[in-house]
């Protein structure tokens, strides 16, 4: 999968510009559902989408080529994502219209219950615990995959996402016992 | 009290790389009743986020992105195909030189023009800065995770502030100021990281990626009176370290 990244860029570099389409459509719904949960705004995520994919194709040159280009579209997501987030802040609490969103799809009321406990619990986390409970659960990415788009080693993503288990864990015992 | 084999077990299980030795131990481990307690909460949590996650959108934006990729590379072909054009209308060494030289001084006045006046630096101030020991006072970031410093040189007329946090992640910085007793004179990036922007207002101004950028900040004295400058450094918008500055002038 990543050596057919690779390949892609190799084509596009070497000016078929169809292999770079084949990128954008595979990684479109990825870059744009990550904006999407950072930002909540339909219209932006859309913009940053095609801007990540503008610039990936402007800076193509200078991307490194052994390297994975999946990493490096999400770092372009992601820094563009925050960025456009950051006067309203990633740590706030979703307003009720995206709790809705997130929970309208489970007809079990008890579901439903269980599903705005966890985003509320997900919420009250920082931003950088927050942001691998997304990657690795959301986006199901691996160790590595998150080590490659945060820039940090893959030992340092685990001691982390640990943490932000158990205190995600912590949060929701006290929002139970809270109501 | 939980112990780190059992958290290490619990998110390997988490994460479905257990082996069958690590399987076998952690039986053993929840045969103690808290031991079975903190895993069963911790295996419901995340099967229950497995199970909720949020719908996954889908969208087509392919085509309007090649579009506007195509739009752009053919603006470029036709820029390129104007300058083909001239070469060739104006063939011979000196009128191209002399082109090249009308193109250059073109450009050089339209960056001059480009730049807004907040950019426009006299690099007579940084004479020396960056070159170590040169600097006033230093104050230190000593937060965890954050560490690094923020040294602070001044001028006559100017306080330069060298922002220099030692991290390998993407970190945003801001400063407030008081606009009555300082104005920023200039921002100069002197690093090479990626995604280096900065943006000013409201007597803040916002500097990104300063753990891979190199960033130094300039702000004149409006009065000469002592005044503070507070930097805020964030992962995200998560706030990892403020630093009090404390202008002497």
């Amino acid at each position: 999968m990543i050596e057919e990244d690779n390949r892609l860029v190799t084509e596009t570099l070497n000016g078929k510009i169809e292999s770079f389409g084949m990128l954008v459509k595979k990684y479109q719904n990825k870059m744009y559902n990550l904006a999407w949960q950072i930002t909540r705004d339909a219209d932006i995520s859309k913009d940053i989408t095609q801007d990540t994919f503008i610039k990936a194709y402007r800076n193509l040159r200078k991307f490194d080529n052994n390297k994975k280009f999946f990493s490096w579209i999400y770092r372009i997501t992601l820094n563009d994502a925050l960025n456009n987030k950051k006067h309203s802040t990633f740590t706030d609490k979703l307003d009720e219209e995206s709790l809705q969103d997130i929970s309208s799809h489970f007809e079990d009321v008890e579901k439903r219950e269980r599903a705005n406990k966890i985003q509320e619990a997900i919420n009250k986390l920082e931003g950088k615990y927050k942001f691998l409970i997304l990657l690795k659960h959301y986006h199901e990415l691996s160790y590595d995959e998150i080590a490659g788009i945060m820039g940090i080693p893959a030992a340092k993503v685990k001691s982390r996402l640990y943490i932000a288990r158990d205190i995600l864990r912590a949060s929701l015992e006290n929002i139970r016992n809270e109501k | 009290m939980k112990n780190k084999l059992l958290t290490e077990l619990t998110n390997k299980y988490i994460d479905n790389l257990l082996t069958p030795e690590e399987e076998s131990t952690l039986n053993d481990l929840l045969k103690d009743e808290k031991n079975r307690e903190y895993f069963n909460s911790m295996k419901n949590i995340f099967t229950d986020i497995d199970s909720l996650k949020p719908s996954y959108k889908n969208i087509s934006i392919q085509n309007d992105i090649m579009n506007k990729i195509l739009e752009q590379k053919d603006n470029l072909n036709m820029a390129k195909n104007i300058m083909n054009e001239l070469s060739s209308i104006f063939s011979g060494a000196k009128i191209g030189y002399a082109i090249t030289f009308a193109c250059g001084v073109l450009l050089t006045v339209a960056i001059f023009l480009l730049q807004t006046h907040e950019n426009q630096i006299d690099d007579s101030f940084m004479t020396g800065t960056i070159s170590g020991n040169s600097f006033n006072e230093t104050y230190y970031m000593d937060t965890p995770p954050l560490s690094g410093s923020i040294d602070v040189k001044y001028t006559p007329e100017v306080v330069i502030m060298d922002i220099r946090p030692q991290t390998d992640e993407i970190i945003d910085c801001n400063l407030r100021y008081n606009g009555t007793l300082l104005s920023l004179y200039g921002v100069k990036n002197v690093g090479s990281g990626n995604n280096a922007n900065f943006s000013s207002g409201d007597n803040s101004i916002h500097l990104s990626n300063v753990g891979a950028n190199h960033y130094l900040v300039f702000f004149k004295y409006i009065h000469n009176n002592p005044s503070t400058v507070l930097a805020s450094f964030y992962s995200g918008s998560m706030a990892l370290s403020n630093v009090k500055i404390e202008i002497k002038n």
